[in-house]
């Protein structure tokens, strides 16, 4: 009777007597039924325990806010149950073990347990106790219960655990972590103008090296919008979106920089030699490709054919100037220009003839819109005259449409030799025939409003808009961070240039020349005009007024060699952005630009000599 | 052979069935101390009967004795009592032919059965006379060791109550019983019968039912009952939580015992559950047996401390606390039968 002996082992199921070896397979079967019970048991109890363990990591996920966490948590179930499946291997129960498990559950006064650890197998009291213990074992149905009461938590563990899972997370709490002093924490969802920004990789590039830099701006702006929502500190944040601002703001630049600078230089020297294109050879020496498209298409609009031959021939010019100098992107603009520059006129100068023929045909308002356009050139006059004069056509009878007709031939007779000239005369020639009939006034009016229309951009306008959006936006951007604006070069209200007539300070309304209603604030243009220059500009609030260098120089780049408005500080980032300051570089409209600026000269005396040049 | 064993177990258990109720005829109920008191005469143990008087201890004996059909004596112990009042002595004696010499005067202890009556009134060295016959069912007398035929069997009876002028059995003396068997009060129902048979005329006295033979077949059959590995761990480790200086002693056991059983408690206990497992008719010891003759056997074998004389914990109340606390199962089997 001493030592257990094991009857599931081979040599154990060995037995001289037939009585013996059916006792050893008998309790080797129930000792498998038994074991498997039980590792069915621990599998699902080993699975409960990880289901209460996966909703207690799904609920410590959910409140840290790791919503991939919580997923992952469930696997804990699985990991559960297979740690129990192996740890049953461990915990495996030996012969005694399920001997006394059997003797319980057959009532059996441990006969089994006797039987199986039995030394002397033939003494006659060992038979005595295998007969008992072989009925024991005959009775069904002894096996551990594998569902216990506790197993009836995993369903709930589950159910719980896919709650937690789906749950919404909670909204970030208030960093109360005590930071560095100034350090201040920010979080933001969809910060307003970086939209903009990420519009960047849609703009239309001009070749793919400016396509991957667009791209490179967008991807910024769209991990900044993700770090924002996460919550990073405000400084940081101001910093990288001064770092975008100067990054977009150079990318404006690209167009006649670094190596096409000299390019860009010829061009500009080349447009100084027309009067007419000061204003133009301006925005282009400012890289405002935008405000360079939109003079262009003023000019269009006012010159007369003389005139525009002379200007177009002052932007061929300059193209092959540029492209002579390794600036072949500008020589393209300035030849697009140019292209522009002679259809866009001949439209207008159609325009104007066939107002001019009409007489006092023509209502008050398309001769007011004539003369807007005349002398400003503006597209909102021209789309008004191309729809006053499609109107006083339609209420001409025969006699004064022939009468219209043969005014126009005089004035195609008239027109001056030449590319431009050729090209009015045509138009003109054109619209007398038109006139000539029903179907061709129906047509007539339509190309009206068609020459009315306001033209597209030239594809550097486009991209230059794109980039001065995104530039605006930043700078929203960084007034809602910081709370005031930031003065942006090119991005501030107002910014418009003035031009003679046009971007009266305050509210008031030049009557004569036209000048729009201004929005008040203060425009760097001189209001030549004949009207009321009354009014006024809202308070400045002193917390707004910063030392910005209005940079008339270079109102769409940092002035160079100067800084950037206000940098928002990081300790070492301003420094860094601010000594950025491309102090190698010289813009082209910087050279002479004091000179050329509207500072009057008395104030830069003044300045100068509180400032000497080393 | 197995079909031989199953009858003498069978016929075992109708012999002891039989003396059961010849004891019943005279001892009205005690059913508990009967029994108890075959378990030790089978199991080839000595029975310590404790209980106020009156209560029939002495007649149970003398009764088991008529039963049995053995050789009974019965020792009535006083203070003056010597040993070879008990043991016997040589006494000088001459034969038919005048020479003299020394002849062995046997005492009352050479007997099958022996009642020693209120044997705490006897003085140690009286007490002390019947170890060696109650360890080893011999004695030595004047340097001859003489072997008492067997069953040697001693039933000894002491009074709770009277403990004036008595001598309380050494542990060592009470070491020697196998197991301590408490005589309770009668019932109502009980005292009624007892007032019925023994205020009329006496019965006829009860006739053996069981010989010597037999006795000793019994004895012999109870030493081949089997007692598995787990069931003598079970009884090991009742006996080891015992000890109050154990780690596996519960509280109660520390706070209330100065000393535990010791081996020849656990010998009892394995040997009592033995003879009960054989009056059940089984060849093998289950836990059962084991927890039914813990008291009888550990009662007299743990001594109480001061603390747990003074809150009056009795050794009963020891014992099932032990058996609380001593798992019979390893715990992964207790937990998968619950």
């Amino acid at each position: 009777m001493s030592g257990s002996r094991d009857v599931s082992a081979p040599e154990a199921s060995v037995s001289s007597e037939p009585a013996w070896s059916e006792f050893d397979r008998s309790f080797a079967r129930a000792a498998a039924r038994v074991r498997a019970k039980l590792a069915l048991s621990r599998a699902l109890g080993g699975a409960t325990i990880g289901g209460a363990l996966t909703v207690a990591a799904a609920g410590v996920a959910w409140w840290l806010r790791r919503g991939d966490l919580r997923l992952w948590s469930v696997s804990l179930v699985g990991v559960g149950a297979l740690a129990a499946l192996v740890g049953s291997r461990a915990w495996r129960w030996s012969d005694e073990e399920v001997a006394l498990f059997l003797d319980e559950a057959h009532a059996s006064s441990e006969a089994i347990v006797t039987a199986s650890g039995v030394a002397d197998r033939s003494s006659a009291s060992a038979r005595t106790v295998l007969l008992s213990a072989r009925a024991a074992l005959e009775r069904p149905g002894a096996s551990p219960r594998a569902l216990r009461p506790w197993h009836a938590l995993l369903p709930v563990a589950l159910a719980l655990a896919a709650w937690l899972v789906r749950l919404p997370l909670p909204p970030s709490p208030a960093d109360t972590t005590p930071r560095p002093s100034g350090v201040e924490a920010v979080a933001l969802e969809g910060l307003e103008g970086l939209e903009e920004v990420k519009a960047l990789a849609r703009l239309e590039a001009r070749d793919e090296e400016q396509r991957r830099r667009l791209r490179e701006l967008a991807g910024r702006a769209e991990r900044l919008e993700k770090r924002l929502a996460e919550g990073m500190p405000r400084r940081e944040a101001q910093a990288e979106i001064a770092r975008l601002r100067q990054d977009v703001a150079a990318e404006r630049q690209k167009l006649g920089a670094g190596g096409a600078r000299a390019g860009l230089e010829a061009a500009l020297g080349k447009l100084a030699k027309e009067p007419r294109l000061a204003d133009a050879q301006k925005a282009l020496g400012d890289r405002d490709l935008t405000g360079f498209d939109r003079e262009m298409a003023e000019l269009a609009n006012r010159l007369e054919e003389k005139d525009r031959a002379r200007a177009r021939e002052a932007l061929e010019e300059a193209a092959a100037a540029a492209r002579r100098e390794g600036a072949p992107e500008l020589a393209r603009e300035l030849e697009e220009q140019a292209r522009r520059l002679a259809d866009r006129g001949a439209g207008a100068e159609a325009l104007r003839k066939l107002a001019d023929a009409l007489g006092d045909d023509l209502p008050k308002e398309g001769r007011d819109a004539l003369e807007g356009m005349r002398r400003e050139g503006g597209e909102r006059e021209r789309s008004e005259l191309g729809r006053q004069l499609a109107e006083a056509l339609s209420d001409l009878d025969d006699e004064e449409l022939k009468r219209l007709a043969r005014k126009l031939a005089a004035a195609a007779k008239e027109s001056p030799p030449g590319a431009a000239g050729e090209a009015s005369r045509e138009e003109l020639e054109r619209l007398q025939r038109e006139l000539a009939t029903p179907e061709g006034r129906r047509e007539l009016a339509a190309r009206l409003r068609e020459l009315a229309r306001a033209p597209e951009e030239s594809p550097e306008a486009r991209r230059d808009r794109g980039l001065d959006e995104a530039e605006r936006g930043l700078g929203r951007g960084e007034a809602r961070l910081q709370g005031t604006p930031v003065p942006t070069p090119g991005a501030t209200p107002g910014q418009g240039r003035g031009k003679p007539g046009q971007g009266t300070p305050g509210a008031g309304r030049d009557a004569t020349s036209g000048g729009k209603p201004d929005s008040g604030t203060p425009s760097a243009g001189r209001g030549g005009g004949a009207g009321t220059h009354g009014g006024g500009t809202a308070p400045v609030d002193g917390d707004s007024l910063r030392a910005h260098a209005n940079a008339p120089l270079n109102a769409a780049a940092p002035n160079p060699g100067g800084v950037v408005g206000r940098a928002p500080g990081v300790a070492g980032e301003t420094a860094r952005i601010a000594g950025e300051g491309r102090l190698g570089e010289v813009a082209p409209g910087a050279v002479e630009g004091a000179s050329r600026s509207e500072i009057p000269r008395e104030y830069r005396e003044q300045v100068g000599r509180y400032f000497p040049a080393r | 052979m197995t079909e031989g064993l199953e009858s003498r177990l069978s016929e075992a258990q109708r012999t002891t069935e039989a003396l059961l109720d010849a004891i019943g005829r005279v001892i009205v109920g005690q059913g508990p101390v009967v029994e108890q008191t075959l378990w030790a005469m089978i199991a080839g143990g000595h029975v310590l009967l404790e209980g106020a008087p009156g209560l029939g201890k002495t007649l149970l004996v003398k009764t088991l004795a008529r039963c049995l059909d053995l050789h009974f004596s019965r020792i009535q112990f006083t203070p003056d009592l010597m040993p070879s009042d008990v043991l016997g002595t040589n006494v000088l004696v001459t034969d038919e032919a005048g020479k003299r010499s020394f002849a062995l005067h046997k005492g009352p202890l050479f007997a099958q059965i022996v009642l020693a009556d209120e044997i705490n009134r006897a003085t140690p060295k009286t007490q002390s006379a019947l170890l060696e016959a109650m360890q080893e069912a011999a004695c030595t007398i004047a340097g001859t060791r003489h072997v008492m035929t067997p069953p040697f069997f001693v039933l000894a009876t002491e009074n709770p109550i009277e403990m004036e002028g008595t001598y309380p059995l050494p542990e060592a003396q009470l070491d020697r019983f196998l197991l301590k068997v408490l005589v309770p009060s009668p019932t109502e129902d009980e005292l009624t019968e007892i007032l019925v048979r023994t205020t009329a005329q006496e019965g006829a006295p009860p006739q053996p039912v069981l010989t010597r033979e037999a006795v000793l077949e019994l004895r012999a059959l109870c030493r081949d009952v089997l007692v598995a590995e787990p069931v003598m761990r079970f009884a090991a480790r009742l006996v080891g939580a015992s000890d109050p200086a154990s780690p596996a002693a519960p509280e109660l056991v520390r706070r209330a015992l100065r000393y535990g059983a010791g081996v020849r408690g656990a010998q009892a206990l394995v040997l009592a559950s033995k003879a009960v497992a054989l009056l059940s008719g089984r060849a093998h010891v289950s836990f059962a047996d084991i927890a039914k003759v813990a008291r009888p056997v550990l009662r007299h074998r743990l001594i109480r401390s001061f603390e747990g004389e003074a809150d009056g914990v009795s050794t009963d109340v020891v014992v099932d606390a032990l058996l609380a606390h001593v798992p019979e199962r390893p715990p992964s089997v207790e937990r998968a039968s619950r």
